[in-house]
C-alpha cells in the first residue's frame, strides 16, 4: 500500500494521505487541488461549496474585530466523504474545525479534526490533525509563493514531500479588453470620470461626518428656523434636510444655505449655520476619500490594464517524496506542464512528472492536474 | 461590382468619428437606501449643433434586503449655455458640489415630483442645476 502510494503519488503531498483530504486544507469557495493518486486513475474532482457567513452563527458567536465566522459544506468524491466545517478567519489566520461523514463502506461519523493555517501574502503554514476511528493523523505544510517559483514542503502520515514549481513567463494571452477599446482615449477618460465622481461622493460623505456639520445638523433639528419670513422653497428644503443624514443631508443643507432670504430673517441662527458649514474640514474629508478610493483605483487599473482574460504559462517542477519508514526511500522526479489562468483568478495547471528512479513494474511517471482559486489582485 | 478588393477591409479607408456620447454615473448613498443615476447624452442634432440631455433617475428602497424601486425618471435637455459645463462633467466626472446637488436637492425634488407635490418644470430645473 505504501509502495503504491509512493509510486503513484509523486505529487501527492503528505496531506492527501490523510483520510479526508477535502476537509484538511484550503479556503471556502475553491475547487480543491486535484491530484491523481496513481498513474492510471483519472483525476477525481473534489468540489468545495462554501455556504458563506451565517447570520445566526454570527450572532451566537461574536467574532473579534476583523474576524469572520463562516460555515461551509464540503462534498468530495475522492474519498467518498461528505462533511461540514466551521471556520473562524481572523485577518490571515484561519482556524477550522471539520467534521466528515464517510459514506462507504458504512456510515462513519468518526472523522473529525482541526486545521490551523496562516496565510501571509507569500507564505502559508498549515497544520492539520484528524482523528479516525482508531488512529490519529497529523500533517503540516509550509508553502512559499514567489513571482515565478512556488515551493511547498509537507510532512505527515510517514511521508515528507518537497516540491519546487517554476512558473515561466506568459507565452500566450488574451487581454480582458478588446484592442479597439484600449486604444480609445475616451475610454480612459470615462473611467477616470467615473472614479472622480465616486470620490466626490465619498468626500461629501466624509464632510457630513465632520463635527462641525454634525453640530449644524443638531441645530437644524432643534428648531428656531420656523420663521414666516422665509420663502416656501426654504421651508420645504429645511423640512427635507431635517429628516436626512449623510451626503443627502449635506447636499440639502448646501442648497438650503444658498437660498436668498431677507436679511433680518432669523439672521443670527442662519449665520451660525453658515459658520458651521464653512468650518467643515474639507481637506480632511478629501484625504480620507482619496485613501479609500486609492484601493479602488488600483483595483480598476489592475483589472483593466494588467489582468489578462486568459493566459498560458509553461511550468517546470522538481520534487521528491521521502518515507520515514526503514529504508527511507527517496523518489525524485522532474516534470513540466502548462498553467492556464482565467482573469488571474482561476489557475489550472496540468502536466506530467517523470520519476528519475523507479522500481520495476512501476509506471515511469504520473500526470498531474491542479486547480486553485487565488486573489486576482494580490 | 461593389465588392471590396480581396484583403482590404472597407473600414480601413474610413475615419472613425464619434457621433454620440453617453455617460452614466451612479451615486449611491452610504446607507444603501438611495441611488441616483445621472446619465448624460450628447447627440448630434445637425452637422454643426449638438444637444445634451440628462436622464436623472431616483431609486430608493426601505431596507438593504429589498430591491430598489424607481421613484422618478426625468429627462432634461440642457440649454446651449450649459453645453460647456456638460462637456466638462462628461470628461472629468461630477465635482463635490455637483454630486451634492444630485444626491440632495435634485433627488429630493425628483421625489416630490414623483409624489405629485412639485411641478415637473421645477424638478427639471433642479436637475439642470446639477451641471451649473
Amino acid at each position: 500500500m505504501k509502495c503504491a502510494l509512493l509510486a503513484g503519488g509523486m505529487l501527492a503531498t503528505a496531506l492527501t494521505a490523510a483520510a479526508c483530504p477535502a476537509l484538511s486544507d484550503g479556503r471556502a469557495w475553491r475547487v480543491r487541488s486535484v491530484r491523481p493518486r496513481n498513474a492510471v486513475t483519472l483525476p477525481l474532482v473534489g468540489l468545495e461549496v462554501g455556504a458563506g457567513e451565517i447570520e445566526a452563527a454570527r450572532r451566537a458567536f461574536d467574532p473579534p474585530p476583523g474576524g469572520r465566522f463562516s460555515f461551509s459544506v464540503t462534498i468530495t468524491y475522492l474519498e467518498r466523504c461528505a462533511g461540514a466545517e466551521a471556520d473562524l478567519v481572523f485577518r490571515a489566520f484561519r482556524f477550522r474545525v471539520p467534521y466528515a461523514l464517510r459514506l462507504t463502506p458504512v456510515l462513519d461519523w468518526a472523522r473529525s479534526g482541526v486545521d490551523v493555517a496562516h496565510d501571509w501574502p507569500r507564505v502559508s503554514v498549515n497544520y492539520s490533525a484528524s482523528l479516525a476511528t482508531r488512529s490519529f493523523r497529523q500533517s503540516g505544510a509550509f508553502s512559499i509563493r514567489g513571482d515565478g517559483v512556488e515551493t511547498r514542503l509537507a510532512a505527515g502520515a510517514g511521508l515528507v514531500s518537497a516540491r519546487v514549481l517554476a512558473v515561466m513567463p506568459v507565452i500566450w494571452q488574451r487581454p480582458l479588453l478588446p484592442a479597439e477599446l484600449r486604444s480609445l482615449p475616451e475610454f480612459e477618460t470615462q473611467i477616470d470620470a467615473a472614479i472622480a465622481s465616486a470620490e466626490s461622493m465619498l468626500r461629501i460623505e466624509h464632510c457630513a461626518r465632520d463635527p462641525a456639520f454634525q453640530r449644524l445638523s443638531r441645530s437644524l433639528v432643534s428648531g428656531g428656523l420656523e420663521d414666516a419670513c422665509f420663502p416656501p422653497s426654504f421651508s420645504r428644503r429645511l423640512q427635507s434636510a431635517r429628516g436626512q443624514t449623510g451626503a443627502r443631508q449635506y447636499g440639502l443643507v448646501e442648497a438650503l444655505l444658498a437660498i436668498a432670504v431677507p436679511l433680518d430673517c432669523s439672521a443670527k441662527l442662519l449665520g451660525a449655520l453658515r459658520d458651521d458649514f464653512a468650518r467643515v474640514n474639507r481637506q480632511s474629508a478629501a484625504r480620507l476619500a482619496a485613501a479609500e478610493m486609492g484601493q479602488a483605483r488600483t483595483l480598476v487599473d489592475r483589472l483593466l490594464h494588467h489582468t489578462p482574460l486568459l493566459a498560458v504559462r509553461p511550468v517546470a517542477l522538481v520534487e521528491a517524496v521521502v518515507a520515514s519508514t526503514p529504508g527511507r526511500t527517496a523518489l525524485p522526479g522532474v516534470g513540466g506542464g502548462l498553467r492556464f489562468s482565467l482573469l488571474n483568478w482561476i489557475e489550472a495547471t496540468a502536466g506530467y512528472s517523470w520519476r528519475i528512479r523507479h522500481r520495476p513494474g512501476e509506471p515511469p511517471g504520473s500526470p498531474f492536474v491542479e486547480v486553485r482559486f487565488r486573489d486576482p489582485f494580490e | 461590382m461593389g465588392l471590396t478588393p480581396r484583403g482590404k477591409s472597407p473600414s480601413k479607408n474610413t475615419a472613425a468619428a464619434i457621433v454620440g456620447l453617453r455617460v452614466r454615473f451612479e451615486l449611491g448613498a452610504r446607507n444603501g437606501l438611495r441611488r441616483v443615476v445621472f446619465a448624460m447624452e450628447r447627440n448630434k442634432k445637425t452637422s454643426t449643433t449638438v444637444e445634451w440631455v440628462i436622464e436623472f433617475q431616483l431609486w430608493e428602497r426601505r431596507s438593504r434586503a429589498t430591491a430598489f424601486e424607481q421613484i422618478a425618471n426625468l429627462r432634461v435637455e440642457l440649454d446651449m449655455a450649459q453645453h460647456t459645463q456638460a462637456e466638462a462633467v462628461a470628461a472629468r466626472g461630477l465635482s463635490d458640489e455637483q454630486a451634492a446637488r444630485a444626491i440632495g436637492p435634485a433627488a429630493d425634488d425628483a421625489q416630490a415630483y414623483g409624489l405629485g407635490e412639485l411641478e415637473p418644470d421645477e424638478a427639471r430645473a433642479s436637475v439642470r442645476d446639477i451641471v451649473r
